[in-house]
């Protein structure tokens, strides 16, 4: 049986920031929980390959973020034909403005969302993003900018609303 | 857009997100690792199944005692459309299975549409809709409703196994294992002395032989493997062979019942792939193989740095094929796990294969001229040694 005390370390370390980074993506606590522990599964079942790893967070981030995305890519054309089943689950106990700020990433392209939770939430620079996404670094400069332009609108709109 | 509000977002999730019990995530991955065995070891039945033609003591020379006969399911292909057209369905990959040529038998079950990952529960429910789906190496099909099955390649198609013994409801034909030959049509078995009552629930239980042509199974209580050992697979004509549980010693038989072994030279850490199919078997380390090609007569050495000097390997899982094409999976900086494969038995040059992966590509796994390997959703498969693959075709 191998030694999963490894993962262990890096599962008490890196779980919370990673659940933070995989909430702003997924938009839903439970979806985001999930992705992080299935990641984590994987390190578990990787065994030596993961300890080899110079850096297991990024690994980690990575099998999450794909875990996401496939779920996203499966659950969209279901979306599409019926309306939503369930209210997105919120961690519980963050502020109101923050609960806020993820309803308004979940409006944005799947993209544009995890480019800036990496970003402000992962503290990751351009070039490590486009390296983690695997995509050009003006790529993730230019999702940042439409990112944040169609994040601010969505807040303005939705502040603008609860004003009356 | 205040881009402070983003940055504190993730102190606020941090400070409230409950840290679960590493327990859970450890059996998840557990669960993986032994998914990922079971597709190594599927195998394990066509090792013995194959070579078992020369096994002495079959069914054949056992006549002291009637075989009995089981009938094949009656197929309804109404009822198991409905399966496979539900939203809800998917291929278990954890139960499907790939065949000699390239075949596929898919199990099929419709789930509940949560977001997965929970434990499954020691048997499927009752009334869980399921199926099961063959694929032609040509791609024509055939489904069948079934209950949730164990099912295992062997020559000339599938065994479809017995439920498991505390799964079974009050219909007798979860008792009953049943073929699926080459044409994807379920065939009926005539057992041989004392196979059904190991070879029904466990058809890749080494000691259980089947014969789709024949449509018989023996069972042969001699055959053993070495302490310890792993079986690996092998084709017909070729000895049997398994491996130590470290990769560091490879063992073969002829009979079942003798071994001999071999340990690699490689020192002691160094990361070892054991793999063998037909008459090669090989223990490699990442840039250095010892082989054999002759079924473990001779043993040679060959050091690969150069030939694999245009692939920037990393760590690599190695795998041979029965015509001697080395199949490795490494994973490659910023490119997740890559397959690439030497263009012949030579190894003097080695290729990338279009199969890869972000992450997650296991050791690809021989069956007869069949290579595949698994992902997520669907499995690749070639039938040139690795030089082209196609895709399992999606459900419905």
């Amino acid at each position: 049986m191998p030694d999963d005390g490894y993962v262990r370390e890096v599962y008490e370390a890196s779980y919370r920031r990673l659940v933070a980074q995989a909430y702003a993506v997924a938009g839903d606590r439970v979806e985001a929980e999930d992705a992080v522990q299935e990641a984590f599964a994987r390190a578990v079942a990787a065994g030596d390959r993961f300890r080899r790893l110079d850096n297991p967070e990024a690994w980690l981030r990575t099998v999450a973020l794909n875990v996401l995305r496939r779920r996203w890519r499966r659950a969209s054309l279901f979306r599409a034909l019926t309306p939503r089943l369930a209210t997105p689950a919120d961690v519980p106990g963050i502020s109101e403005d923050h609960v806020a700020v993820v309803e308004g990433l979940r409006s944005l392209p799947f993209q544009q969302r995890e480019t800036l939770a990496l970003f402000y939430l992962g503290d990751l620079s351009v070039q490590e993003i486009a390296a983690t996404l695997g995509v050009a670094d003006g790529t993730v400069k230019s999702r940042l900018t439409r990112g944040r332009t169609a994040l601010a609108a969505v807040m303005e709109t939705t502040l603008e609303a609860e004003r009356g | 857009m205040d881009e402070s509000r983003l940055r504190s977002l993730r102190a606020d999730v941090e400070s409230n997100v409950e840290l679960p019990d590493f327990a859970g995530v450890a059996e998840r991955g557990a669960r993986i690792r032994r998914r990922r065995t079971a597709a190594t070891g599927a195998v394990a039945a066509l090792a013995v199944a194959v070579t078992a033609f020369t096994v002495t003591r079959t069914f054949d020379s056992d006549r002291s005692q009637q075989p009995i006969h089981q009938p094949a399911p009656t197929i309804d292909p109404e009822a198991a459309r409905r399966v496979l057209a539900d939203p809800g369905a998917v291929v278990d990959p954890d139960t499907s299975r790939i065949g000699l040529a390239g075949a596929m038998l898919a199990v099929v079950v419709v789930r509940e549409r949560t977001l997965g990952g929970g434990p499954a529960g020691p048997c499927p429910p009752a009334d869980q809709r399921s199926a099961l789906r063959w694929t032609g190496p040509r791609g024509s099909t055939r489904a069948w409703v079934e209950r949730v099955r164990k099912v295992e390649p062997v020559p000339g198609g599938f065994v479809v196994a017995a439920v498991r013994r505390p799964c079974r409801t009050d219909d007798p034909a979860d008792a009953r294992a049943y073929l699926v030959d080459g044409t994807g049509t379920p065939r009926d078995i005539t057992w041989g002395a004392g196979a059904e009552r190991v070879c029904a629930t466990r058809p890749a239980d080494v000691r259980c032989h089947f014969d789709v042509r024949s449509r018989r199974a023996s069972f042969d209580a001699a055959v053993r493997l070495p302490e310890g050992a792993v079986p690996l697979r092998t084709l017909a004509g070729g000895p049997r062979w398994a491996r130590s549980s470290d990769a560091r010693r490879l063992y073969w038989s002829v009979d079942g019942r003798t071994w001999r072994h071999r340990d690699t030279t490689l020192a002691a850490g160094a990361i070892v792939s054991a793999a063998a199919a037909g008459r090669w078997g090989v223990l490699a380390g990442d840039t250095s193989v010892d082989f054999t090609s002759d079924g473990g007569t001779t043993w040679q050495h060959r050091d690969l740095s150069s030939a694999l000097r245009p692939i920037r390997i990393g760590d690599v899982d190695w795998t041979v094929t029965p015509s001697g094409v080395l199949l490795g999976v490494t994973q490659l900086v910023g490119r997740g796990d890559v397959l690439f494969r030497s263009t012949d038995a030579t190894w003097s040059r080695f290729v990338e294969t279009d199969v890869h992966t972000a992450f997650g590509l296991v050791r690809p796994v021989v069956v007869g001229d069949a290579v595949y390997v698994v992902d997520e959703e669907r499995w690749a498969v070639s039938t040139d040694g690795g030089a082209t693959w196609r895709r399992t075709p999606r459900l419905p």
